[in-house]
């Protein structure tokens, strides 16, 4: 019979192997179907297939090589990292869990037909969908932006991978005494502390090799909207002369010739290396497809089980989704999403009942420079009366300062959340 | 095409033998949320503690440790607040379980 | 006179006409009576209309999930004919109604401005016409405030008697007509919040502001503490061309007022 296959197959098995066995019985093993490879979807692929004890088929399907993770991405930037030591291959998803890599982007999804259709021509079936593509950008609000090679002059570096690699050689072919500018959208956006990290990380840069150089951040928001008191204090102490900080800085445009940004209600900003990180909303597929019902900007989601409340069998992760209260878009929430999701469909897929109260946390480090980080913490519990994740009173909070034994858990951090995610 | 229930079971019997409550998967699911840290199944990558196959009176202990504020810590103070004693304990149970 | 006599609301605008053409000058006085009503229907009838009814026709757009609860977007358009007032009202704040807006015929019938919500509550937008019948369209927002240690100090209070800031505005000629965004300073305190020391901060906002095209009103508006900490209002001249000027003046509760030109190029 071929449950007791399953059963008997334990670990580690390649997926071939269990479906010529399947093919022998006749039977199917239930499919399942990941879009992207990211902290949310590599996770949820791997914790299907381990808490299915390899009886659930998982495809991820994935358009880069390799994992690329953003947290840490900064240092590279910096320069105490390289793109290297922040690149995770697939290898292990396939070879340890057998997850099926698919190297395609994803054209459609048909939820009628449970149908998921790939650029490169294949359609991939599917009993449960999870959608995790990360987010895109809203370029339509940055008219210079959509001009010819402007999005290759100035960058983002808000998706991990080529364009770290290409600001830090900016950074580093900028003259002593230039200005580095970044622009942040409003709240909410992927990584609320993210471009307060890459100001500190600029700054130490050019308080090594430029120090005559400087940072200005134009922030959109009223305030700093992470950790703020310990960003600033790293600003004016660490950095002092270096890092000006720029509240109510709404960029409405770029000229890139011109290397100037333009604002809602301020003189227009010329620096020698733009960095703009654009207003975002859910990655392309989940928008396209239907799924982004907040705002038409993010997917609203059972807490329970990440199910769209916009399709059935449609699971969405990570930093597509509309958050619950108090609730990052973070790497370690996306991963959390993975293992969340990845328990409840396990158990919709074998008629198990599904965890009543998720109870998860969220850690993100900081590093204001090479060596000391900040952190930022918090429980998120579920609430039944409410229907939504609510941080638990009395938990979580911030460092007391910036340090170096917290600097140190923030690459162990790296280094267990990576495995976690792709081992 | 559905799992039946008696695969899941099996396989919650035989990972958790010691800590058969009916809430089983969900303690397990809780103690998932601590691998970004310490590992898959609590087996760390270097630079953490690791937590498989560590005593669960010890592990109550230090979190109880932390809950209080006994133990200085950066962050574990602040996680171990979010979980009620009755969680703590079975989270510990699932790692003291967990092959090292 | 582009508004015709019926209520208080009313006379104060006359004073306030009178007084930012300089002829009244106008004591710090408590905010107009209509911002204590408490529902929607007092609020519409102590607005001086004589019905209220839902209409497709009141187009309100804000967002379907709210992370910043200090300033919500709402924007307002209506096609009926005659509008006289638009006013904007919050169930669940304390002070549910926001803004009153008085609209000429020199103004399009659209409007965007920015409110406080303390809470997930309905917003309403309400348009009062000429002949005293109300139409209004209803919107949840859910208010999922954002994450990751947001700023724990709690703001300094501001001074009032500190001086002013301008006024931001820009107006984007489009063709006869001009879209105009305006940004005030202005802490806008409730009268909600505590300060550090966990007392209550007196409320401070702006209450009156009147917007005219070369020295003519064609809009103004009575502001309750629920309009965002330094308000951002945004509008459309029907007919404006180059040369023309804009005056902006907001004048608060403590007797602080500020006048902003700017001249269309």
């Amino acid at each position: 019979m071929q449950r007791r296959h399953f059963l008997q197959t334990g670990s580690a098995l390649g997926t071939v192997g269990l479906v010529s066995a399947c093919a022998n019985l006749g039977g199917h093993a239930p499919k399942v179907v990941v879009i992207g490879g990211g902290y949310a979807g590599a996770t949820a692929a791997k914790y299907i297939r381990m808490w299915s004890n390899y009886g659930i088929q998982v495809s991820l399907v994935e358009p880069n090589p390799s994992f690329i993770s953003c947290p840490i991405s900064n240092l590279v930037i910096g320069g105490s990292k390289t793109i290297e030591d922040i690149t995770t291959p697939y290898d292990n998803l396939v070879k340890r869990h057998g997850v099926q890599l698919v190297r395609d982007r994803v054209l459609s999804i048909d939820s009628d037909k449970r149908l998921v259709k790939l650029a490169g021509g294949a359609e991939l079936p599917y009993d449960r969908l999870i959608v995790s593509p990360g987010v895109d950008f809203m370029w339509e609000t940055l008219p210079g932006m959509n001009k010819p090679g402007a999005q290759d002059q100035v960058l983002h570096a808000w998706k991990a991978g080529a364009q770290t690699v290409a600001l830090r050689r900016q950074l580093e072919a900028m003259p002593d005494g230039g200005v580095f500018a970044m622009s942040i959208p409003l709240a909410p956006y992927r990584c609320p502390p993210g471009p307060y990290e890459r100001a500190c990380q600029v700054a130490d840069y050019f308080s090594k090799a430029k120090p005559k150089s400087k940072v200005l951040i134009l922030d959109a928001n009223d305030d700093v909207t992470s950790k703020g008191p310990l960003f600033k204090k790293a600003w004016t102490e660490r950095y002092k002369g270096i890092v000006e900080y720029r509240n109510k800085h709404n960029v409405t445009d770029v000229d890139v010739a011109g290397k100037t940004l333009k604002f809602e209600f301020n003189d227009d900003v010329k620096a020698n290396v733009l960095n703009v990180i654009p207003a975002m909303r859910a990655g392309e597929i989940a928008v396209k497809s239907g799924l982004a019902t907040a705002n038409q900007r993010w997917c609203e989601v059972d807490f329970l089980t990440f199910e769209s409340k916009a399709a059935k069998n449609v699971h969405v992760l990570g930093d597509s989704i509309q958050i619950a209260p108090g609730m990052p878009k973070s790497g370690h929430m996306a991963n959390q999403h993975g293992k969340t999701c990845a328990a409840a469909v396990v158990a919709l897929l074998s008629d198990h009942p599904v965890n009543t109260l998720p109870i998860y946390n969220n850690t993100c480090y900081s590093f204001v420079s090479a060596q000391e980080v900040v952190h930022v913490a918090s429980v998120h519990r579920y609430d039944a009366a409410q229907k939504t994740m609510l941080t638990v009173p009395g938990s979580g909070g911030v460092s007391a300062a910036a340090n170096a034994l917290e600097g140190h858990y923030a690459l162990a951090w790296a280094r267990n959340i990576w495995a976690d995610t792709l081992a | 095409m559905k799992l039946p229930l008696t695969l899941l079971t099996a396989w919650a019997l035989s990972g958790l033998a010691h800590a058969q409550t009916p809430d089983a998967l969900q303690v397990r699911s809780w103690a998932a949320s601590c691998a970004n840290c310490h590992g898959t199944q609590g087996q760390a990558q270097p630079g953490m503690v690791a937590l498989a196959g560590v005593p669960k009176e010890l592990i109550v202990q230090k979190m109880q440790d932390y809950k209080t504020g006994r133990l200085p810590a950066t962050v574990m103070q602040q996680l171990a607040k979010g979980y009620s004693d009755e969680q703590i304990v079975a989270i510990a149970g699932y790692f003291a379980a967990q092959k090292k | 006179m582009f508004i015709r006599r019926r209520t208080l609301l009313q006379n104060a605008t006359v004073q306030s006409l009178l007084w930012s053409a300089g002829v009244w000058s106008r004591p710090a006085q408590a905010a107009l009576p209509v911002f204590e009503s408490k529902t929607l229907a007092q609020v519409v009838k102590a607005l001086g209309a004589k019905s209220l009814a839902a209409s497709a026709d009141v187009r309100l757009s804000t967002l379907d999930y709210a992370e910043n609860g200090a300033a919500v977007p709402v924007d307002i358009a209506t096609k009926l004919p005659g509008v006289e007032r638009i006013a904007l009202f919050v169930e669940k704040n304390p002070t549910p109604l926001i803004a009153v807006f008085q609209i000429s015929d020199a103004v399009d019938t659209a409007l965007t401005v920015h409110t406080k919500m303390a809470q997930t509550s309905d917003v309403v937008a309400v348009v009062i016409l000429s002949d005293g019948r109300a139409f209004f369209a209803k919107k949840e927002v859910k208010v999922v405030l954002g994450s990751c240690g947001t700023t724990s100090e709690i703001s300094e209070v501001v001074d009032s008697k500190r001086p002013t800031e301008p006024t931001r505005i820009r107006a984007q000629l489009q063709g006869e007509s001009a879209l105009v965004r305006m940004r005030m300073a202005h802490e806008m305190e409730s009268g909600q919040r505590k300060n550090a020391a966990g007392k209550l901060v007196p409320a401070w906002h702006i209450d009156q502001v009147t917007i005219s095209l070369n020295g003519k009103p064609v809009l103004s508006a009575d502001w309750g503490p629920g309009v965002s900490k330094n308000p951002y209002l945004q509008l459309t001249l029907k007919k404006a061309k180059p040369g023309d000027k804009l005056t902006v003046v907001w004048h608060d509760n403590k007797a602080v007022s500020r006048t902003d030109d700017m001249l269309l190029v």
